[in-house]
């Protein structure tokens, strides 16, 4: 078990939550249900985290496969530097950004999956 | 196709049951076309979350495919593809999800404002305007509801391709909670929150209470409308629905688990390492011997075995079936992984790089081992056709050397007629894992007085660092050498000539490019009368 590289696996359920955020903040705002505020940022930080895990990252070992077009976001992950290469960094910025996720029903999936990605970024580090 | 439209007839019927019938009229005006799309897509998820068990039964597959009872080729088929029916199957129940949970969103935000006060039973929410947030959280179907999604969530995002490639077991542990999703999903209709009304004779929907009167009406037609069609006997009585969810999930689930069980059973059973021997190019033969075990040319086994790794199952396809004669059966299995590596290195504690074969004295010091199987797959077919062409690549060769083996020790009691064999490899070294059974074939079909029925080429497709073999009884393959990629245009095309009017089953193992290719020409049209039927075996 020791050998699984977990990174994978959280940047994808990174991205899919990234989306789901998005989705659920567009049917938040459009609705104009009650808290539609926090609709309206999760539809910012959905796109923000799908722009931050859309490069995959290199395997330590064996073939990795680069999704279609990563190459300008890589430049753009990487101009930062370490606040966001570093996976521990990851973690904690994924989870403040669900926690406003969580006071709309239609975002709130997009929270708890977003949370499970932070999780998993959380036990790549340690 | 069968399938869509299965999927889409219980769409429709329930959308229309919710939206039409009686018994759901106050429902309906409560809640609106939520219900409807809610209640369709429930019943075509149950007819998806039971399918996709059913898909997932190896044993039960296995033993139909060898009753051949299922003769005509379209089920077989279906049989072949059972994975992409599985996924087909799993992207539907998410799909269908999706709508299903919107639809719910809807109607929990109905239940709270359309609060009906005429119907106090039909209510979901306690009180007018309650928050739907509480509604969720505090209502058994709704509580399991979130659980169900996010389980659903996780399996769906760790069984995309990319993570299945690189890390399998995230795939299979979080694949496992699929019992975890069962359990809850038997739970998740509890509580009864969807009702219909029981009495429709007494109290037809839409009549007229004693004391109400209809908005519509004059003054004067008041007297004409109190006969029984327009009054109400009696109050409305709800009664939740009987969870239909149960009766179409509880049977694959039962059969799913007895198949395991019986599987788990059939697998404690010890296995005896006979011989272990090292080849050229990461290849180790395993010979091994098991009371009762019963295979046909084609099946494949799972190994695990506990001192390498107490939880992983590796499918490997059998190069020797037991016979009669010979009860030994055999693998040949690639090093290339962890599991492979370690599992290699317990069996051959010395490393030398040439050919090795331990004595059976040795047998104390090799690793418990538990094999799962067999399993079927389409290369059982090639005895089926007159003419078969098998196309392997590289290791893909497994499942026909089971073949090769079976005909060798009689050909005679098959259907096939002919048989034509391509093997492609990239290396020389990697033809003398079957170079002796090739040969010993061709040697036999010789003396017998068939040379047509056996006919080999064979391809080495790295083309710089040119060798032969040099040994002289392997003659009769290096003849046959050809390098460079093979043409499948001309090989499908000559193969066309020398059989007219018959069908040719066309089986391969290998990449992906190559079968890609081959299924393209086999499905264009052929001229000459003669059909390929492509069987694509799966060697994930």
């Amino acid at each position: 078990m020791g050998k699984i590289e977990w990174a994978m696996w959280a940047n994808e359920q990174a991205l899919a939550s990234g989306l789901i955020l998005l989705t659920g903040g567009i049917v938040g705002v459009a609705g104009q249900f009650r808290g539609w505020e926090f609709a309206a940022y999760s539809v910012a930080a959905g796109v923000f985290v799908c722009l931050l895990e859309y490069p995959r990252s290199k395997r330590a070992k064996g073939t990795s496969v680069e999704r279609t077009g990563q190459y300008c976001f890589t430049v753009c992950v990487k101009a930062f530097g370490p606040l966001t290469r570093n996976y521990y960094v990851r973690a904690f910025l994924h989870a403040a950004i669900c926690v406003p996720g969580g006071f709309m029903l239609a975002t709130v999936l997009g929270c708890v999956c977003l949370g499970i990605a932070s999780l998993i970024y959380l036990a790549v580090s340690c | 196709m069968l399938w869509l439209g299965a999927n889409a007839w219980l769409f429709l019927n329930t959308f229309l049951l919710f939206s039409t019938g009686q018994q759901y009229h106050y429902l309906y005006k409560m809640l609106g076309v939520g219900v409807c799309i809610s209640r369709a897509s429930a019943s075509v998820l149950n007819l998806n979350c039971s399918l996709v068990l059913l898909t997932m039964c190896r044993s039960v597959l296995t033993f139909i495919r060898g009753t051949h009872v299922v003769s005509s080729r379209k089920t077989r088929r279906l049989l072949d593809k059972s994975k992409t029916f599985h996924v087909g199957c799993g992207i539907a129940v998410c799909l269908f999800s999706v709508v299903h949970v919107s639809a719910h969103m809807v109607n929990v935000v109905n239940f709270s404002s359309r609060y009906s006060d005429d119907f106090p039973a039909l209510n979901l929410a306690r009180y007018r305007g309650e928050d739907p947030k509480w509604i969720i959280l505090t209502t058994i179907p709704g509580v399991t509801g979130v659980l169900l999604v996010l389980i659903l969530l996780l399996m769906l995002i760790s069984s995309s391709y990319c993570i299945r490639v690189s890390n399998y077991e995230i795939f299979w542990y979080t694949h496992n909670l699929f019992i975890i999703f069962y359990i809850i999903l038997m739970m998740h209709m509890v509580g009864g929150v969807l009702k219909y009304q029981s009495n429709i004779e007494a109290h037809p929907p839409g009549c007229l209470r004693p004391n109400q009167s209809s908005a519509e009406q004059h003054v004067d037609d008041l007297e004409q409308l109190e006969d029984d069609n327009s009054r109400c006997k009696e109050d409305a009585h709800f009664e939740p629905h009987y969870p239909q969810t149960w009766l179409w999930v509880s049977g694959p689930l039962c059969l799913y688990c007895v198949e395991r069980l019986y599987r788990f059973i059939r697998s404690s059973a010890p296995v005896t390492i006979v011989t272990v021997i090292r080849h050229p190019c990461d290849v180790i033969e395993l010979r091994m011997l098991k009371k009762d075990f019963k295979a046909q040319p084609g099946q494949y086994i799972v190994l695990n075995c506990p001192s390498v790794s107490s939880f992983e199952n590796h499918p490997f396809t059998l190069t020797k079936c037991p016979t009669v004669n010979k009860e030994t059966f055999g693998i040949h299995l690639r090093v290339v992984g962890d599991w492979t590596e370690r599992f290699t290195q317990q069996l051959l504690p010395q490393s030398r790089m040439d050919l090795e074969i331990l004595p059976m004295v040795q047998q104390r010091a090799y690793p418990k081992l538990y094999i799962d199987g067999p399993f079927g797959s389409p290369s059982e077919e090639v005895f089926n056709y007159d003419v078969s062409l098998c196309v392997a690549g590289g290791i893909g060769v497994t499942p026909f050397a089971c073949v090769l083996h079976a005909l060798l020790d009689g050909w005679r009691g098959f259907r096939l007629q002919r048989l034509y064999f391509v093997w492609v490899c990239r290396e020389l070294q990697s033809f003398y894992w079957f170079a002796e059974l090739l040969c010993a074939l061709h040697q036999k079909l010789w003396e017998e007085n068939r040379p047509d029925y056996f006919n080999l080429k064979l391809y080495v497709s790295q083309v710089d660092n040119l060798q032969s073999m040099s040994e002289e009884r392997f003659r009769p393959l290096s003849s046959r050498m050809l390098v460079g990629r093979p043409r499948w245009k001309h090989l499908l095309d000559e193969i066309g000539k020398s059989n007219k009017h018959k069908r040719v089953g066309v089986f391969c193992c290998g990449p992906k490019g190559i079968s890609r290719t081959l299924h393209r020409l086999c499905n264009s049209a052929r001229s000459r009368g003669t059909t390929f039927e492509f069987n694509k075996e799966s060697f994930s």
